[in-house]
Order: C-alpha cells, then sequence, then structure tokens
C-alpha cells in the first residue's frame, strides 16, 4: 500500500516537473505573429518632418514604443479610412497599459494637398493619440522609398487619386523593423501581433 | 377594432420590406447601402477660415440582378455630392493599392451580385454639401443601362 502511495506521489511530482517545463518553454518560443518578420537589425530613416502635434518629429523621438507606421492621403476615399479604422479598432482592443506602449503614425504621401491642419483633423478623427507627420517631397522619398513603400500620384482633374502602399510596418522600441502588416490582415490579428510582443 | 384592419397588414409589411433596399421591375437590386461618416473642417486662422472637408464620402452597397440578361451600372446621383464617381480598388502583389476609376460603369451578369465592399468597387462622392455623421441617411439613386434609376438610402455607419 505504502509503496503504492510513493509511486502515485512520485507520478504526480513527475507530472508537475513535465507541465512545468512545458510551460518555461511554450514562454521562451518566440510567438507566432500575423505580420511579416523583417530581418533583424534594418532601422528606417530618420527623418525630420512637421507634426500634428506641433513642431517637427522624427521617429527616433518614439523610441520606447512600438510605432505603427502608414503611409496614405487624406483625400484617399476607400484604402486610407478602411487601414485608419482599422487602426481604431485595434488600439481599441489593447489594455489602457498595452496602448501606452504603441503609437500609431500616419505619414502623409501628398504633402502638397495635404496641409497639417487637415491632416491633424483627419488623423485624430479615428483616435486623437494617433499622430500624422508631413515631410517635404524630398524628405517623403527619404523615409519611404527605403522602406519599400510606393506612391504615386495618379489624380486625374479634380479627382485626386494616388497609388499606395496599404501595408502597414511596425517597428520596435528600439527604432528596429519589426513586421509588415499585409492589407488583407484584420483589427483583431494585428491586436493580436501587439498583445504577443507586448507580453 | 383592429381586426376589421387586419388586411392591410401584408401590404405594410411588403411596403416595409422595401425600406433601404432600391428595386426597378424586381430585376435589379441595390441591398444594404451604406456610407461613412465624414466631418467638416475649418481650416486657415484669422478670419479667412474656410470650411473644407476632411475627406472625400464612399457609397457601399450590393447590386444584384435577377433578371436573364447582363445589365451595366452607369452612374450614381446623390444631392449630397457635386461629383459621384465609379471606382474600382485593386491591390497588386507588393501590397500597392491602386484606385482605378470605372469610367464605362460596372456590368452585373445575369443572376449575379457584384459587392460594392471596402477594397473592391466603391462609389467615390467629391465635394460633399455637408458633413455625414454616424446615424445619418441619404438618398443615392443607381442608374442602370437597361433597369433604369434605382433610388436607395444610404445609412451613415462607422465601419
Amino acid at each position: 500500500m505504502q509503496h503504492r502511495n510513493r509511486l502515485l506521489g512520485g507520478g504526480i511530482v513527475l507530472g508537475v516537473l513535465i507541465l512545468g517545463v512545458w510551460f518555461v518553454i511554450q514562454q521562451m518560443r518566440p510567438p507566432v505573429l500575423n505580420g511579416t518578420a523583417f530581418d533583424p537589425g534594418r532601422t528606417p530613416p530618420d527623418v525630420v518632418m512637421e507634426s500634428t502635434r506641433g513642431g517637427e518629429m522624427r521617429l527616433s523621438d518614439l523610441r520606447g514604443k512600438y510605432v505603427v507606421l502608414f503611409f496614405g492621403y487624406t483625400h484617399c476615399p476607400d484604402v486610407c479610412p478602411t487601414t485608419m479604422l482599422k487602426l481604431r479598432n485595434m488600439m481599441a482592443q489593447l489594455s489602457p497599459e498595452e496602448a501606452e506602449q504603441v503609437q500609431v503614425v500616419f505619414v502623409s504621401v501628398d504633402p502638397e494637398r495635404d496641409t497639417i491642419e487637415r491632416l491633424k483633423g483627419f488623423v485624430e478623427s479615428y483616435n486623437p493619440s494617433f499622430i500624422g507627420l508631413r515631410g517635404t517631397p524630398d524628405a517623403l522619398a527619404q523615409l519611404a522609398t527605403p522602406l519599400g513603400i510606393y506612391y504615386a500620384d495618379q489624380s486625374q482633374g479634380e479627382t485626386i487619386l494616388f497609388d499606395h502602399t496599404a501595408s502597414v510596418l511596425l517597428i520596435d522600441p528600439d527604432g528596429n523593423l519589426k513586421l509588415l502588416w499585409a492589407p488583407t490582415l484584420t483589427a483583431e490579428e494585428m491586436a493580436a501581433d501587439l498583445k504577443a510582443l507586448l507580453r | 377594432m383592429l381586426r376589421k384592419w387586419l388586411w392591410l397588414l401584408p401590404l405594410v409589411l411588403l411596403m416595409s420590406g422595401c425600406t433601404g433596399t432600391g428595386q426597378s421591375e424586381g430585376r435589379v437590386e441595390v441591398r444594404d447601402a451604406w456610407s461613412r461618416p465624414v466631418q467638416q473642417m475649418a481650416m486657415g486662422q484669422d478670419g479667412e477660415s474656410e470650411i473644407e472637408m476632411g475627406t472625400p464620402g464612399v457609397i457601399f452597397a450590393t447590386i444584384v440582378n435577377r433578371g436573364d440578361t447582363t445589365d451595366r451600372l452607369l452612374r450614381v446621383e446623390t444631392a449630397v455630392a457635386e461629383r459621384a464617381e465609379i471606382h474600382r480598388t485593386a491591390f497588386d502583389a507588393n501590397g500597392v493599392a491602386k484606385m482605378m476609376p470605372q469610367p464605362e460603369g460596372v456590368e452585373v451578369p445575369a443572376s449575379e451580385t457584384v459587392p460594392f465592399e471596402p477594397g473592391g468597387y466603391h462609389v467615390m462622392l467629391m465635394e460633399l454639401q455637408r458633413a455625414l455623421k454616424v446615424g445619418d441617411s441619404f438618398e443615392a439613386t443607381f442608374v442602370f443601362e437597361k433597369a433604369g434609376p434605382v433610388t436607395v438610402t444610404v445609412e451613415v455607419r462607422d465601419q
């Protein structure tokens, strides 16, 4: 009887140990993310732009936070509002503590028509915490091109239209490019990535 | 007392069923038309302020052709905008969104449904005449080559 009890006790201890090791391995494994990972160590160019918060801003001013970067234009009828609503819904799924560590930044690919006032009204209508950046055409090219962001003015007459990359970029708190979120991803999938990275 | 008016019930139900869905001779339907909010912004400073719209407006809907011949959406008319254009968003392999005006309109094949949805076909509303708030609604007329005009109520939604 005593022998049986000892065996049972040993079995429980072994079971707890196995569970513990499994738990530690799970914690150490990098999370499976919905976004596409960038090669480690790539940083975005540090370009000075005008900010909707007033004054000038560089992406490096936001070190310490995850930066969610999207390029678009305020006259955009479909893709930009769709993405901005998605980013707003993504933020809404984060806890206040998580949201504190995330900064959404919208960079205008149409600095000529997007005045800083217009840009401010646009980004803040989705979430007052969102920042809009407006650079000179040169500054915009310096930032966008190395990131693989394409944009081209295709306006026809009075109809303002741009072709532009609709993917969203995620920069980690050290300023490294972390993930590329394809336009097909949902707010839930992007929020899940942020939650996994912030864990 | 109520029983006296019961015969009206099917008629009322039939009429209420038409709300929000435009039909023309029963062949082409425009269902679930919706739009997004657009705010007005005061631009400029010191008395030079000018009212501008934050973004262009948009209409999404589902077009159903119940007939046995192909039809074509030619244009969309609405009093809330100076101009309404039919566009299509398409994404290439690199995630670049291209906005393609559809000056010839959009074909709606027989017995098929053509969705106007985010990331696809949509009606772009330029020079909006007023702000659009969530819960507002406005009328828009979808003009088809064969079925003619189909007027629907467009709901402004936050989605």
